[in-house]
């Protein structure tokens, strides 16, 4: 059972910020395909402005393709950064609650998983603090550990470990780990080769919106 | 041409969603101001006293028989809300950025929690609206019932109209610069301060191809006169309403699957 496939799949964005103008366009994606099954742990990696955000929002439906095809069965949690998805003015109690509402998740279901997702973080003693008054690093622990608790088929995680200090690393790659014995599809992008190969059986190697290598 | 009715399947699925997005408005809303929810009585409020001094003062007009402030505050109390929710609506997916452009979910529970937000000030400055009526000692008939057919055709107005604003204002940000001077023509042309029988007859036919028109003159006939709204302008107002709202979902369906790539914050 295929999780991902991309067939000759094109995007591209304007180069100009009025969208009714004749302008000339970035080819973020040019001609992609690639397919990977469930289950399967796939790094992502090239230089910046490369293509690989762009994959990973295809994949999770912010974006559509201009030409081409993406499939994905199941469902997908995003971190694209997602600690720019939290809301500066909130709690981290009301961004869990938001969060999780945006994902589709119901109450009573967070009501569940809240108590995991604040030992996680550790965050205990700050959830009902504006987040703006919270530390880089915390901040994404917390967005970290929103994602991870929301039960979901595909995971795309995007750069967000590059923050943490290294026993948080540690217990993101162990919970990482879990995830995958669970037999979740993982997405893992990073210019860290190391962290890669450390997390995932394959790597994709883009440059220019064009893949350029694909393999263990 | 999206059917109607899945805005309402829309809505059962992700109310939960709606309702957060209308806290989340709220909080903001109240952010540092000690006044928080007294915000919704105090504007209509204001609105009324400059109103009563401009439009029964100084232009000393004539009220349909009832005094001025009463008579204002019932076509004021639902022009804020409309005029409040299309204020908000008109970047609410822009301030919204974040999420959009990092998370695929219904953007369609954006404007509608705006709307459910500024919907809570109504219920707040109704109350006030009703207590009001008390304080003149005020009689209501049993025809004010014709108010609840007024408000669902003003909330198809107001639901057409933000999911138009919010989404159009995604391609052309123009539109959020001009909205106050659009939001201050609409309500000089609308009966909020003055009643609709000063309006010219000749002005009329035009007059009432504004639906908020026909909506500001129903609440009064029901709630301050215990009549039926006026059935031409009532049925022009509801015709263009559901007009407005029919137009306003199609153009939102139809343009949301662009909007994570075109929007700016």
């Amino acid at each position: 059972m295929k999780a991902v496939v991309f067939e000759k799949t094109c995007k591209r964005f304007h180069k100009s910020e009025y969208f009714f103008s004749r302008s000339d366009y970035l080819w973020a994606l040019n001609d992609v395909s690639f397919s990977v099954d469930r289950g399967e742990a796939v790094g992502i990696t090239g230089p910046n402005g490369s293509g690989k955000t762009t994959l990973m929002r295809l994949i999770a439906g912010i974006t559509r393709p201009t030409s081409g095809s993406v499939a994905v069965n199941g469902r997908v949690v995003p971190l694209i950064r997602v600690e720019g998805a939290l809301n500066f003015n909130l709690s981290a109690r009301e961004n869990i609650s938001l969060l999780a509402a945006v994902f589709g998740i119901k109450k009573k279901a967070v009501r569940k998983i809240f108590g995991d997702i604040v030992d996680f973080a550790g965050i205990r003693d700050m959830l009902d603090m504006q987040i703006l008054k919270l530390s880089h690093g915390m901040i994404s622990r917390l967005s970290f550990s929103i994602a991870v608790h929301i039960d979901s088929d595909i995971l795309l995680i995007d750069e967000v470990l590059a923050v943490g200090d290294s026993s948080f690393q540690e217990q993101c790659f162990k919970k990482l780990s879990e995830l995958k014995k669970q037999g979740k599809t993982i997405f893992f992008v990073s210019n860290d080769i190391e962290s890669i190969k450390k997390a995932c059986g394959r790597v994709i190697v883009m440059e220019s919106g064009r893949i350029v290598s694909d393999g263990a | 041409m999206p059917n109607p009715f899945s805005l309402l399947v829309s809505v059962r699925n992700w109310h939960e969603l709606i309702f957060a997005f209308a806290l989340v408005n709220l909080k903001q809303r109240y952010k540092q101001r000690y006044l928080r929810a007294a915000w919704a009585v105090i504007n209509p409020l204001l609105t009324m006293a400059v109103f009563t001094v401009v439009f029964s003062k100084v232009a000393a007009i004539q009220s349909e028989g009832v005094p001025y402030p009463l008579f204002a505050f019932c076509a004021i109390v639902p022009w804020i809300f409309f005029s409040s929710s299309v204020g908000f609506a008109v970047s609410c997916l822009n301030s919204n950025f974040n999420l959009i452009t990092r998370i695929n979910f219904p953007k369609i529970t954006v404007p509608l929690g705006s709307i459910l937000a500024t919907f809570f000030d109504f219920l707040i400055s109704s109350a006030l609206l009703a207590a009001m009526f008390a304080l003149y000692g005020y009689p209501i008939g049993i025809n004010a019932l014709y108010a609840i057919s007024v408000f669902m055709v003003h909330m198809m107005l107001t639901v057409g109209v933000c999911l138009m604003v919010s989404v159009l204002n995604v391609y052309f940000r123009d539109i959020q610069s001009a909205m106050p001077v659009i939001l201050q023509v609409w309500m000089l042309a609308s009966p909020v301060g003055y009643p609709v029988g000063m309006v010219g007859k000749g002005l009329l036919p035009y007059y009432f191809l504004n639906p908020m028109a026909g909506i500001l003159d129903g609440y009064r006939k029901a709630l301050l006169h215990n009549h039926a709204p006026d059935p031409l302008s009532f049925n022009i107002a509801a015709v263009i309403s559901i007009a407005v709202f029919l137009l306003g979902y199609r153009v939102f369906k139809m343009s949301e699957k662009n909007i994570a790539d075109i929007i700016t914050p």
